[in-house]
């Protein structure tokens, strides 16, 4: 162990003594430093500090931005914010959380089971560590919209009633010869002992004494004057009482908070979409950016445009001392570098390429169907004009205080009133012809003059396909008229010469179907089946009938209204299939417009302008063929519209459902594809009514009855003739593309449609 | 004679620490009074064990430390890996092993360890030339495993502190100075690499961020929100230590609300009680007894009379020096925060432990006159 050890040798040591006078020093300068900077702190800074150290609690607070409205193309607000209240409380600053809370449950009626719940979060709360954290106690307090459909509530007579603490229900008082409900006249039901009383009609309760008649306490009287013209609810001012008694309510907080208000109600609602509460999801998403009980675009523009919508928080930071105060002093702002606040930044408003105008024509004309879509689209640009979804919802129903009873009659809709229809891919069935005929026309299989016999079946592989009129079309059915007629046995031909792999090929590659389109909104990418996907998926396999299926738009071809509008709108405007696109600017909270959208072109159509025209002649003719076009009662006087029909089988067996909805599934959808006018076309309009059985009869006379009025009431330029010179067309166009130039001529609040709450 | 040498070289140094672990004592308690915690109670009992541990320490051959500085350098390292595979994780750091229901710690006693170890390693093989980067290489494999295992546990504090005493103590027993130079310029190359490469945790990265431009910091960005809560903390120590002024609020005259703002009061952070409590009076003259302390160690160190305890005593030296330094510079803000006690006066079984084994031997060195040989 002990091997190569010896004393340290003399000069060494010498050399190490000298080292150690040198640490000696660094340690001291070292000690002198620490001590100067004690010094620092505590003697020429101390007075400073010790002012520092009367702080108790640096709060900060948020100051939310205000979230960018959406408006249609002609300005009008589709979606505003409006300010609601919530009460709050900081259980560290409760002088007597026993009281304040008695006083709070008589001021907003609470029952004794909502008391209590509060006040044991209250207890939790304030525990060590949480007491200073703000908890919510009540949301939506009431002032001046209800908090279940966001209806401006309207300033009645008072109304006495009285209210039970322990059941928290609400009585009116039985007057001693009532016999009829004040509110609907309609007979009270009286109870056994004819102190209590019931309207069977609107819910109303009556009593005679002051007793619950359901637990015998006490009631208290208090006044209402309040009414809901939505939902006839009444309320109480409860802000204003509040306010009122605030005083006596150290510790508790009124903060205000914007909720999302649409105007329009049902009309636009899938555009729109709803807000709800963040969740743990859109949380991780956006980390920092929203805490429990922030609201949060779900679906729709709200949610797509969201990041531009929200805006930039800010942040205001006070001081407070040991009592609570609040201390303004701006030595200590200055003090503490984090006492700087922070302005918030607006949300950019959102300008949409629809108008509402035409969206309350779309809705008028669909209101006999039970369920479907209708989209119009501007053909040179790809701008959806309206975008109408039925059954619908009120987003200020969804984005507001959603009941468990609303939820669940949305939930059991046989009719899905929350999918948007336009982007939810259908079999399009014979609107899809002009596909199957342009393939047709390029690949050589067919021209202009080719011809067929319709015998009203085609016999293929042994089994018969049938075309939609049984009898036959007759002899000489060529291109046009196989149009006109919708002569399926025509299709069924030219599908079988050409083949799955070219039919897929020009679906998918040349008019983009079976996939996104690319629109702002979430959306279905269709589908256009390859040999290789029924082998994949169909039972049976691949088998060549398919072919002859899809070439009328049947077998396991789906596409959405949306890449219908786009398709008709290429067929029409020179070729060009634009991005469909729903966003038409951005304006900042100044008013500047931040971003325009212009059109996009994503394919070109490659084929001769005289194969196109074939096409066209084929779509006049279905609406202006008196004997034979199939939707020559969709025809209209004052512009020419051309269109196709589709009736496609969508037969589904549907069990444990209520008879209707039953029949309703066993029907086909019913398609009707648009456009005026002829010339210069101006709007396209694809209808779809979702089981709603013949496109000619179902379909078409909706999209006739939107193209009318239009333009009749304007939106779209009519042409002086109906066979404008080519040159013009540029023009007209352009009219219709910018309908009204939304800067110059905003509108004001008051000029919109506010009659629309009603339908 | 020996015993009356022993009193007079020693009288100091001994009178300052039990004056410290007094001081440390009450302070926790004024802690543990805002706080309601009851961590003095056990550290009454850590420190009444380590005296108890010094004294035995005092009364063992030196020789029996030379001779088992090796082993219980390898056990301290193999403590550290079984931390590594097997430690408690607390605050996302794993520092601790449970021994028989006891937490100890194993990264604090490896700081001794490395003292006797680097000590016995410098006895054996140093001639008189001062060290070169050839000769250091040695010293630099003892030192680089057990400052590794403690900076990924994740612990810049101790792990730094491990460094500074083996550079220390090599420093006082000579290095050539363009060496000293050499390694001076490649730490300044590495130190921003490793900042780039995230060689260091983001937490440590957040300190360094912080101690450098606070002012600056944007607390709309999350990120850099994180690290301005972290500066409230630090903040708030000022305020605490600043608020004492001149003779301080007196005894539990404290601002109690405050402590929620500081987790590390009764560890790490435990300067700013007493501070706020004594004022700059009560820190003078607790640094005069760091001071103390130290003076005692380097002159144990100075007078041995084998190299062996010579380092030692200088490897306790910087051990208590270094740590006073780096962690009362944190608490005012001089240097960016890292996780440090103040020795004697932090809670810590295993930190009191540690350094009572120190004084131990601080004594044991100061008399003895066994050669090693």
């Amino acid at each position: 162990m002990a091997k190569g050890l010896e004393i340290l040798a003399e000069p060494e040591r010498i050399g190490a003594r000298f080292r150690y006078q040198w640490a000696l020093l660094v340690a001291l300068i070292a000690f002198l430093v620490i001590l100067f900077r004690f010094f620092t702190l505590q003697v020429i800074r101390g007075d400073r500090y010790e002012k520092l150290a009367t702080i108790n609690h640096i709060g900060s607070e948020r100051i939310p931005a205000r979230r960018g409205m959406i408006k249609d193309r002609q300005g009008r607000i589709l979606a505003k914010n409006i300010d609601t209240h919530h009460l709050s409380v900081i259980p560290h600053y409760l002088k007597d959380p026993e009281q304040e809370l008695l006083l709070l449950r008589d001021l907003l009626a609470w029952t004794n089971e909502e008391y209590q719940s509060i006040k044991q979060r209250i207890a939790v709360a304030s525990e060590r560590e949480k007491q200073f954290n703000r908890i919510v106690i009540q949301r939506d307090l009431t002032a001046t919209h209800c908090p279940f459909d966001h209806g401006v509530l309207e300033l009645k007579e008072e109304v006495e009633f009285r209210w039970c603490a322990e059941c928290g229900r609400r009585y009116e008082s039985l007057s001693t010869d009532q016999q009829k409900c004040s509110h609907d006249k309609k007979k009270l039901t009286f109870s056994p002992d004819g102190m209590s009383a019931a309207c069977q009609h609107c819910g109303t309760e009556y009593v005679r004494v002051s007793t619950c008649p359901h637990d015998h306490s006490v009631l208290r009287e208090r006044t209402t004057n309040l009414v809901c013209p939505i939902c006839q609810r009444r309320f109480d001012n409860q802000v204003a009482m509040i306010v009122a008694n605030l005083h006596l309510l150290p510790g508790v907080y009124l903060n205000t908070e914007m909720r999302r208000e649409y105007p329009f109600r049902n009309r636009v609602s899938h555009v729109l979409g709803y807000m709800n509460e963040a969740n743990a999801e859109d949380m991780a998403k956006w980390p920092g950016m929203y805490r429990p009980g922030d609201f949060i675009g779900r679906t729709g523009i709200e949610r797509a445009m969201e990041e531009v919508l929200r805006g930039k928080n800010g942040r205001d930071t006070f001081v407070k001392d040991q009592k609570g105060a609040q201390q303004e002093s701006d030595e200590l702002k200055a003090i503490v570098a984090e006492l700087k606040g922070e302005p918030a930044v607006g949300g950019h408003h959102v300008w949409l390429t629809i108008d509402t105008e035409l969206q309350r024509i779309v809705k008028d004309a669909f209101r006999y169907q039970k369920s479907g879509a209708v989209v119009a689209m501007d053909p040179m640009t790809g701008e959806v004009l309206a975008m109408y979804s039925k059954p619908g919802f009120d987003p200020n129903v969804w984005s507001g205080r959603l009941t468990g009873d609303v939820k669940k009659e949305y939930d059991n809709n046989y009719y899905a009133p929350m999918i948007n229809k336009a982007l939810t891919a259908y079999a399009p069935g014979s609107i899809f012809k002009p596909v199957t005929a342009l393939a047709g026309l390029r690949e050589g299989e067919v021209t202009a003059k080719s011809t067929v016999t319709c015998p009203g079946y085609y016999e293929f592989g042994g089994r018969r396909f049938r075309c939609h009129d049984r009898g036959g079309h007759g002899e000489n059915i060529d291109l046009v008229a196989s149009l006109m007629l919708s002569c399926d046995i025509y299709y069924y031909k030219l599908g079988e010469v050409l083949g799955m792999d070219r039919l897929e090929s020009y679906s998918r590659d040349v008019f983009l179907l079976g996939q996104e389109t690319g629109i702002e909104l979430p959306e279905r990418s269709g589908r256009v089946p390859s040999k290789e996907w029924y082998r994949k998926y169909a039972a049976i396999g691949w088998q060549p009938g398919f072919t002859l299926s899809v070439s009328v738009g049947q077998g396991a071809l789906t596409t959405t209204p949306v890449q219908m509008a786009r398709l008709y709108s290429a067929l029409i405007n020179g070729g060009f299939l634009y991005r469909p696109y729903i966003v038409r600017q951005l304006e900042d909270e100044n008013g500047n417009i931040t971003r325009r959208f212009r059109p996009e072109v994503q394919a070109e159509l490659p084929f001769e302008a005289q194969q196109i025209r074939l096409i066209e002649e084929g779509l006049i003719a279905v609406v202006n063929n008196p004997e034979h076009g199939t939707a020559y009662s969709a025809h209209l006087e004052d512009v020419v519209m051309a269109g196709k029909t589709g009736t496609a089988e969508a037969k589904v067996m549907q069990k444990g459902v209520p008879d209707d909805v039953a029949a309703w599934y066993l029907q086909d959808h019913a398609w009707f594809v648009g456009y005026a006018p002829v010339t210069s076309p101006q709007i396209v309009v694809v209808v779809f009514v979702e089981h709603g059985g013949s496109g000619g009869k179902i379909a078409a006379p909706v999209a006739q009855r939107v193209i009318d009025q239009f333009f009749k009431k304007g939106l779209g330029t009519l042409p002086t003739s109906p066979h404008t010179q080519p040159d013009d067309e540029s023009d007209a166009v352009h009219g219709a593309a910018d309908i009204a130039e939304p800067l110059e001529s905003p509108k004001t609040p008051s000029e919109i449609d506010s009659q629309d709450s009603l339908d | 004679m020996a015993i009356v040498r022993g009193i007079r070289v020693n009288f100091i140094g001994v009178v300052a620490v039990i004056a410290l672990t007094a001081v440390g004592l009450v302070n926790l308690a004024s802690v543990d009074y805002y706080s309601g915690d009851s961590f003095h109670r056990a550290q009454l009992v850590w420190m009444l064990l380590g005296y108890v541990v010094a004294i035995i320490v005092f009364f063992v051959d030196i020789r029996v430390f030379y001779n088992l500085a090796y082993v219980g350098y390898g056990v301290l390292l193999a403590l550290l890996i079984a931390t590594r595979l097997f430690g408690l994780e607390v605050n996302n750091s794993t520092r601790w092993l449970v021994i028989g229901g006891m937490q100890l710690q194993p990264s604090e006693f490896m700081k001794m360890g490395l003292i006797l170890a680097l000590a016995r390693l410098v006895h054996q093989t140093k001639g008189n030339e001062p060290y070169t980067l050839k000769t250091l290489a040695k010293p630099f494999a003892l030192t680089a495993p057990p400052a590794a295992l403690v900076l990924i546990q994740p612990d810049l504090g101790t792990s730094l502190i491990i460094l500074f005493v083996a550079v220390s103590v090599l420093l006082v027993e000579g290095v050539r100075l363009r060496t000293v130079l050499f390694i001076g310029g490649v730490t300044l190359l590495v130190v921003p690499i490793s900042w780039e490469y995230d060689l260091i945790h983001r937490y440590q990265k957040d300190r360094v961020t912080l101690w450098l431009n606070a002012e600056n910091l944007d607390p709309s960005n999350p990120e850099e929100k994180r690290i301005l809560d972290k500066n409230l903390q630090s903040e708030q120590a000022l305020w605490a230590i600043g608020s004492g002024r001149m003779l301080g609020k007196g005894l539990r005259g404290g601002g109690k609300s405050r402590l929620r703002y500081l987790p590390e009061m009764h560890n790490d952070f435990v300067i700013a009680t007493f501070a706020e409590e004594h004022g700059f009076a009560g820190c003078f003259a607790l640094s005069a007894l760091y001071f103390a302390v130290l003076i005692w160690a380097l002159r144990v160190a100075k007078d041995a009379k084998e190299r062996f305890g010579s380092l030692v005593a200088a490897g306790v030296a910087a051990m208590i020096f270094w740590q006073y330094f780096v962690n009362i510079g944190m608490v005012t803000g001089l240097l960016p925060v890292v996780g440090l006690t103040l020795p004697l006066l932090s809670y810590g079984g295993s930190s009191i432990l540690t350094t009572f084994v120190g004084i131990g031997l601080l004594l044991n060195i100061s008399v003895s006159k066994v050669k090693l040989a």
